[in-house]
């Protein structure tokens, strides 16, 4: 028969006990009262979970425990308790419950430890004689538990897992717990930490898998006596802040035999010093070289490739292998290059096992013929002017070199970067790419990366041809293009935050000459009187290819139209121009021919201060040859972002300054006000006009006058901040405020007021001329941006793109 | 069972109402009950089970179709990956049934003996009376009223186990 009613309290006890295991004791107990089935179910749970954060405070968690495990009679059959506790780990309570929990020879125990104040984990914890299961975690990444060097008394314990643990203590310099857990076959280590340790002893007979993933610091010798180990698998990843203060992986036993799969994944962020990881590396070949899976990461895989040399002074150690594998997530490099490594490092590594399979799945490129593809990207912010600069990345670099000194990665050091810019700048002179339109201040550059000599030079030249370009050719509108080729780029953006459309090839180019790209400018919703106000802002932006860079860029000012050019232009080496004409001040340019190492595209986008800076890109892109339109966001990422004031609409000062400034403030300065709100805009004039000028002339000049551009602006508008918000609240909601409460306002605040909202509320009218000047359809900005990327392309295509595409860019006349 | 001669074998099974499913043997194998049933050599003819309605009966096979399907986890953890997310979607998706088919489903499952169906069910049961009061779970369990406690001894319940009530 079917039970039609009450299906659950025919279910045996230990179907509801499965449901209950799922709970929080706390919320099992009040099971009690739903029925008589229930009234003592909880009493006889199998699996405890205990939660300290249900609890209004620790007191009330600890009275709640001391009940709910008080009865000796209770929870006979208990195998399993799952603890959270934020608090300090040597409170009572939580050895109460240990102790509840080992004397009732539960098998599994899991603690989460948040916040836990870097204190030691007491002994009482590492003693059971039935234990099979331990996790351990301390779960925050400012503090960790540390253990002391007692042999942790786990006979039946066989897997283990550490979380943010340090080992050892400072008196201590060597380390073996597990001496007694003849049982452990399985063993994690997640965010170890060992620093200042010597050795750290695994000694574990029945050890089959060891885990060790982001380690925060290694003890100098890992001392792993385990001849049954089959899985090994060490994931080390530098955070963005730490030194490659490690040194991977330092085995002192003298092999494992029954080795099956080793998984080595060593990324870092900072890519000097990379030759100390090669005789690390030789020792942890030598050490595993019984091993039959191999499976390696892409970082790894460069190491070797970059020093093949002194790898191959030995045989390869490995002649067992029967798969290697390489393991192509995350890439940084493009595929050719990729490949050339991988064949390198194939051809070594199974020099002995000439049977094995070997598996690498290459990045996803829609086209391999092209050589155009970008290969990773994301945005830079230079110092105060304000452009994006994508640059495509000519993927025939060379193969890595050797030498410390000579790398152009993705990554370079920033403050080596830095440097580079500063000395060229105070020649006049651009070194890299992103900076010519710049004075030479850029703190940091990921951008150039670019350390050849050669490279060097010929950025510099070119762009600084190129900006004399684009200043010549204020008055084209739309866009310009570039030599013969095929990508289009549009960018439109709404407003802050929103997506800006360019169009590009980014990741793989169809074409088969698809050596450039081009540029657009988008803009969105800008008034003209606002685009005097952004003429020098330059970021760089890099894009990676995958384009999935978070960035956090966190915008400053909100209501704030903006206007934004971007340019891309090609390294194909060939001959190249790009022009940018907006009806803004607009800076584009390019690194080009030259730039023949560069790997990332770089192109400068121009914002206007007003608007705040985005945090993301869309980059619409087509191809001339399929006329098919492409979609990619970019994210940006700022390593450095200029100081916005939203009230004056500058970079250059914080709107913080304006609450000293207020502080400070008396009647007479405020009466200026409305004076020096006219002294700025006409100094904006000014700028602009200096601007143009100045792109003529020389740069270093030009440059000079535009950085003191902020510095005189910001002196409009002084009131506190809570005026300014007050003031740009009633202009957000559309509403007017009353006249007792404008009465009471002064005459700045109403004068800012009156600003506020016309620049609030007048967008529309000023909007729609300048998108006829710059000739963007709109139709295609905004149906690009509505998600099927796939149906828009194709609209795209049927509507041979005018506005941002093809017929501007013939009509360009490169060749002047 | 290897392979390609027992994968085609089917299996019949029938419900409450006499309804009959013809699934892959591979497919019933996700029932422990079945696959010693199978291994005992009683599962030649049509295995009825009586206690089973088909609407349940259904939703039991589309779920063991899919985990039949999936590759199982073994040693090439990393290859599972998207399966293993694909799986746990599945899931998801499968658990989003009212509460008298959830119940239905449990107590199917643990008559045939389907480890991850039965955990599956009684994480769903878990999440919805997760944090819920006495009341609000009786009516969502539909606990049989003959087996209430009577007002006084609810009380006493309470009383009992202040301590966990708020």
């Amino acid at each position: 028969m079917l039970a039609q009613k009450n299906r659950i309290s025919n279910l045996p006890d230990d179907v509801i006990h499965h449901i209950l295991s799922f709970l929080d004791i706390k919320y099992v107990v009040q099971t009690s009262a739903l029925s008589r089935k229930w009234r003592n179910l909880w009493t006889t749970t199998l699996h405890i979970n205990l939660n300290s954060d249900l609890f209004l405070n620790l007191p009330k968690f600890a009275e709640f425990v001391k009940h709910a495990l008080s009865d000796p009679e209770n929870h006979k059959q208990l195998s399993a308790v799952d603890l959270i506790y934020t608090g300090a780990v040597t409170e009572s309570i939580i050895e109460f419950i240990v102790n509840y929990a080992y004397t009732r020879n539960i098998q599994r125990l899991s603690v989460m430890l948040l916040n836990p104040k870097s204190l030691q984990i007491p002994e009482y914890f590492f003693s059971s004689e039935s234990l099979k299961h331990l996790t351990l975690s301390a779960n925050n990444i400012y503090s960790y538990c540390c253990i002391q060097n007692s042999d942790w008394d786990f006979p039946s314990l066989e897997t283990l897992s550490l979380t943010n643990i340090q080992f050892g203590t400072d008196s201590e310099k060597s380390v073996n717990l597990f001496s007694k857990c003849v049982s452990l076959t399985e063993l994690t280590l997640h965010q170890m930490h060992m620093n200042g340790l010597k050795i750290f002893s695994i000694c574990a007979p029945k050890l089959t898998n060891l885990t060790i993933t982001e380690p925060d610091s290694f003890p100098e010798v890992l001392n792993v006596v385990s001849p049954q180990l089959k899985n090994l698998t060490a994931s080390v990843r530098a955070s963005l802040n730490d030194l490659p203060c490690y040194d991977f992986l330092q085995f002192s036993t003298e092999g494992f035999s029954s080795l099956e799969k080793v998984y080595l994944s060593l990324s870092l962020i900072h890519e000097y010093e990379e030759e100390r990881h090669v005789p690390v590396l030789q020792n942890l070949f030598q050490k595993l070289h019984t091993t039959k899976v191999l499976i390696l990461d892409l970082n790894i895989v460069e190491i070797l490739s970059s020093f093949m040399e002194e790898f191959s002074d030995e045989p390869c150690p490995f002649h067992n292998l029967q798969c290697l594998k390489i393991d192509t997530e995350r890439p940084k490099r493009d595929r050719t290059e990729i490949a050339t490594m991988a064949t390198q490092v194939r051809k070594y590594l199974l020099q002995n096992s000439p049977s094995a399979t070997f598996i690498m799945d290459l990045p996803q490129v829609p086209d391999k013929r092209s050589r155009d593809r970008v290969d990773s990207s994301r945005l830079v912010l230079l110092e105060p002017k304000y452009m994006i600069s994508i640059a495509k990345m000519s993927n025939s670099r060379p193969k890595r070199r050797t030498k410390r000194s000579t790398k152009y990665d993705d990554f370079v050091s920033d403050s080596v970067a830095g440097k580079t810019n500063k000395n060229s700048s105070n020649n006049g002179e651009a070194s890299n790419g992103g900076n010519v339109s710049d004075n030479g201040e850029f703190q940091k550059m990921m951008g150039c990366e670019n350390k050849g000599k050669g490279d060097k030079k010929c950025c510099s030249e070119y762009d600084a041809e190129k900006e004399l370009d684009v200043s010549n050719d204020e008055t084209h509108n739309g866009m310009s293009a570039e030599d013969t080729t095929s990508d289009a780029i549009g960018i439109p953006s709404e407003s802050r935050g929103s997506p800006i459309g360019v169009a590009d090839k980014v990741t793989g180019c169809k074409s088969p000459n698809a050596s450039s790209s081009m540029l657009n400018n988008i803009d969105n919703t800008n008034s003209g009187n606002l685009d005097a106000a952004s003429p020098n802002s330059s970021i760089t932006a890099r894009y990676a290819d995958k384009l999935n860079n978070n960035m956090n860029a966190e915008n400053q000012s909100s209501n704030v139209r903006v206007s934004e050019s971007m340019t891309v232009n090609n390294t194909g080496g060939k001959d190249d121009s790009v022009r940018s004409k907006m009806a803004l001040p607009k800076v584009m340019l390019m690194c080009n021919r030259g730039m023949r190492r560069l790997g990332y595209a770089r192109v400068l986008v121009e914002i206007n201060a007003e608007k705040g800076l985005v945090d993301s890109i869309d980059i619409l892109y087509k191809n001339t040859v399929t006329e098919k339109q492409f979609v990619k966001t970019v994210k940006v990422e700022y390593d450095w972002k200029p100081p916005i004031c939203s009230t004056c609409r500058v970079f250059g000062h914080s709107i913080d300054s304006h609450k000293k400034a207020s502080s400070e403030s008396n009647g007479q300065e405020v009466r200026k006000e409305n004076e020096e709100f006219i002294g700025v805009e006409r100094k904006k004039d000014q700028a602009k006009e200096g601007f143009v000028k100045a792109q003529q002339n020389k740069k270093g000049q030009n440059l000079e006058r535009r950085n003191m551009e902020p510095e005189v602006e910001s002196n409009k508008w002084k009131f506190c901040q809570k005026d300014i918000e007050e003031v740009e609240n009633y202009a957000k909601l559309k509403m007017p405020p009353s006249f007792n409460v404008t009465g009471k306002w002064s005459q700045a605040k109403n004068g800012y007021f009156k600003e506020c909202w016309e620049r609030l509320h007048s967008k529309n009218k000023k909007h729609v001329p300048i998108k006829e000047n710059i000739e963007l359809d709109e139709n295609d900005v905004y149906i690009d941006k509505s998600g099927d990327k796939s149906g828009t392309a194709e609209f795209m295509a049927s509507n041979e793109v005018h506005g941002v595409g093809t017929s501007d860019l013939s009509k360009t006349d490169y060749g002047s | 069972m290897s392979t390609s001669s027992s994968s085609s074998k089917k299996i019949v099974l029938k419900s409450a109402d006499n309804e009959t499913f013809e699934i892959d043997e591979i497919v019933a194998l996700e029932s422990q009950a079945i696959k010693n049933m199978i291994e005992d050599e009683c599962a030649d003819n049509v295995i009825p089970l009586g206690n089973i309605d088909s609407k349940t009966l259904s939703k039991i096979i589309e779920y063991c179709k899919k985990h039949a399907e999936s590759p199982k986890k073994d040693d090439n953890a990393d290859i599972d990956e998207k399966a293993v997310e694909d799986l746990k979607s599945f899931d998801a998706e499968f658990a989003k049934v009212d509460m008298p088919l959830i119940q239905d489903i449990l107590m199917a499952a643990n008559f045939l003996n389907i480890d991850n169906l039965i955990g599956l069910m009684c994480r769903t049961i878990a999440d919805r009376i997760k944090g819920k009061t006495p009341e609000e779970i009786r009516k969502i369990l539909n606990i049989n009223k003959n087996d209430l406690l009577s007002p006084e001894q609810e009380a006493k319940a309470r009383e009992e186990n202040s301590w966990a009530f708020d």
